[in-house]
């Protein structure tokens, strides 16, 4: 008997089929499995915000309004109004920044109802505020 | 592809050829169904497995032969279940309608059976799957010599089993 006639008789024998009914019943059994898998990841998850929720519903319906009230209110609040050094455009000469200076004097001074000072009221140089020079012209006068 | 349809795609492919070799190795049907499928199981689990393999089919080969092995091992520890089975050992090879085909291919299937499993695995790689030895190798974790020389010890004893039927029906 010749070894590669042998063997190539074998080769030639053919392999009973798959039974037809296990494609299904394997496919089946595969995609449970996958599904399986996949399912208890979400369950877990919804079941956990579940536990934490379920318990009082109202209460963390409450407690997520008065949230949004208070970061509504610190937003507005925050919300940066506009100043006179904002308002007031960009000075381009330096007698309009003296104008400007003024007038914001003057607003200061209404606002914290002072009166502007006179030019009777400013003070007036002392004799001790004369310079020595002048002190030893009088004594020599004398 | 969905993965669905990926999983159709591996079992029409693969299935038959998973079939024969682990019917070889359990000469059971029902094992060879349960090791089936949780092979396809293992694949639907983990749809990345066979990103990057060259060769599906010697892949798929060789979980199926380390998923053989494993029911093998958990089976010795139940022998006496084991020797119950022995009674309704299964074959892959189809049967024939000449009788004296037929007989051929009982005792084939008998001296199949007796040889030791991994000259059994490596006997039907090369035979009914056409895989060289170094695919051999490759799947049943072995040298290519190893592969080689059990091969050579198997095909031996089936041609000594079989040489009077063989001669009769030439």
């Amino acid at each position: 008997m010749n070894t590669d006639d042998f063997e190539k008789r074998m080769q030639r024998l053919p392999m009973r089929p798959v039974p037809p009914t296990w494609r299904a019943d394997i496919l089946r059994a595969a995609r449970e499995a996958r599904r399986s898998q996949t399912a208890p990841e979400r369950s877990e998850a919804v079941s956990w915000w579940r536990a934490l929720f379920w318990p009082s519903p109202a209460a963390w319906a409450g407690v997520a309004a008065v949230w949004a009230l208070i970061l509504g209110l610190n937003y507005s609040a925050s919300t940066p109004e506009p100043t006179l050094a904002a308002v007031s455009a960009p000075l381009a000469s330096p007698a309009e920044l003296r104008m400007a200076l003024a007038q914001q004097r003057r607003l200061a001074i209404e606002l914290l109802e002072l009166t502007p000072p006179t030019e009777a009221e400013s003070p007036k140089p002392s004799s001790e505020m004369r310079p020595r020079s002048d002190s030893n012209v009088e004594q020599v006068c004398v | 592809m969905s993965p669905s349809v990926e999983l159709e795609r591996l079992y029409d492919e693969h299935a038959q050829a998973l079939y024969a070799f682990l019917l070889h190795l359990t000469r059971s049907e029902p094992d060879t169904h349960d090791l089936l499928q949780d092979l396809f199981v293992k694949l639907a689990r983990h749809p990345n497995l066979l990103n990057d393999i060259r060769n599906e089919r010697a892949f798929l080969l060789q979980m199926a032969h380390h998923a053989a092995i494993d029911l093998s091992r958990r089976r010795q520890t139940r022998a006496q279940h084991y020797d119950e089975l022995e009674a309704e050992l299964a074959t892959a090879i189809a049967p024939a309608a000449d009788p004296d085909e037929q007989v051929f291919r009982e005792v084939l299937s008998d001296a199949l059976a007796e040889l030791p499993p991994d000259q059994r695995a490596v006997v039907h790689l090369k035979l009914w799957e056409g895989l060289t030895f170094e695919e051999i190798a490759e799947a049943l974790g072995v040298s290519p010599n190893t592969a080689a020389s059990r091969y050579r010890y198997g095909i031996d004893k089936l041609r000594e089993r079989l040489r009077p039927l063989y001669d009769e029906t030439q």
